[in-house]
């Protein structure tokens, strides 16, 4: 949640000044309808699919959970470079960077609480963040935005590592 | 999981990333518009509802 808040206040604050009024409908489809699916789909074949697929396709390995979700965030970060194209290559390398890291959260909390619902509300939570950009016709990231977004996201993903190792020594 | 079920995941794990990233088919023939929405996002949606469609039928 505390991601999510700092992922919108870097929107809001990288878009300022707005500079269009957009409609209700438009609020509401481009920033949180569409969103939804973003959420479902992409947390269905990351997580849902490749995820569980990686991870039995180790299943004789030490770690494969761990290792399936860090190679099914790699999948995910890579998967971002697709709209970030045309844009400076730090940013690009910023966004795939972010996106690893919030994948490795989404994982964890799936493979810790073995429902696909959580990270798909989380995901979607997330994504909802950039709201700001219906009010802007403006594309890409501010660098504020990616110098509070990129350690925020960073953060979570090493600590989401963690628990997961520490799991993995538990279970040992 | 078994051999081919494994291969059926795997080619609708791919399939699916594919239409996700690249917005196909529903790009190719939803022209909505409405107020000021930005048609590619009707496209998108209808392309996710065919993702759905699709993991169920297969899944």
């Amino acid at each position: 949640m505390i991601a999510a808040v700092i992922s919108g206040i870097a929107f809001y604050i990288g878009l300022k000044p707005f500079d269009q009024q957009p409609t209700v409908l438009k609020i509401l489809i481009e920033g949180i309808v569409y969103y939804l699916g973003v959420a479902a789909v992409e947390e269905l074949y990351v997580r849902g699919l490749l995820l569980n697929l990686i991870e039995k396709i180790l299943y004789r390995k030490k770690n494969n959970t761990w290792t399936a979700i860090v190679l099914s965030s790699l999948v995910f970060g890579i998967g971002h470079i697709f709209g970030t194209l045309g844009q400076p290559v730090l940013v690009i390398v910023v966004k795939v960077v972010w996106t690893v890291s919030m994948g490795l959260y989404f994982g964890t909390i799936y493979k810790k609480s073995n429902n696909l619902l959580l990270p798909v509300i989380l995901h979607f939570v997330m994504d909802i963040c950039a709201l700001p950009y219906c009010f802007t016709t403006r594309n890409g990231y501010a660098d504020i935005s990616l110098y509070l977004i990129l350690p925020t996201f960073v953060i979570l993903g090493i600590y989401s590592l963690c628990l997961m190792k520490r799991r993995g020594k538990v279970l040992e | 999981m078994n051999k081919k079920e494994t291969v059926i995941v795997s080619i609708l794990t791919v399939m699916l990333a594919i239409m996700d990233i690249t917005g196909l088919p529903g790009r190719l023939f939803i022209h909505i518009k409405m107020q000021d929405i930005d048609p590619v996002y009707f496209a998108l949606m209808v392309n996710f509802l065919i993702i759905g469609a699709a993991a169920a039928i297969v899944l």
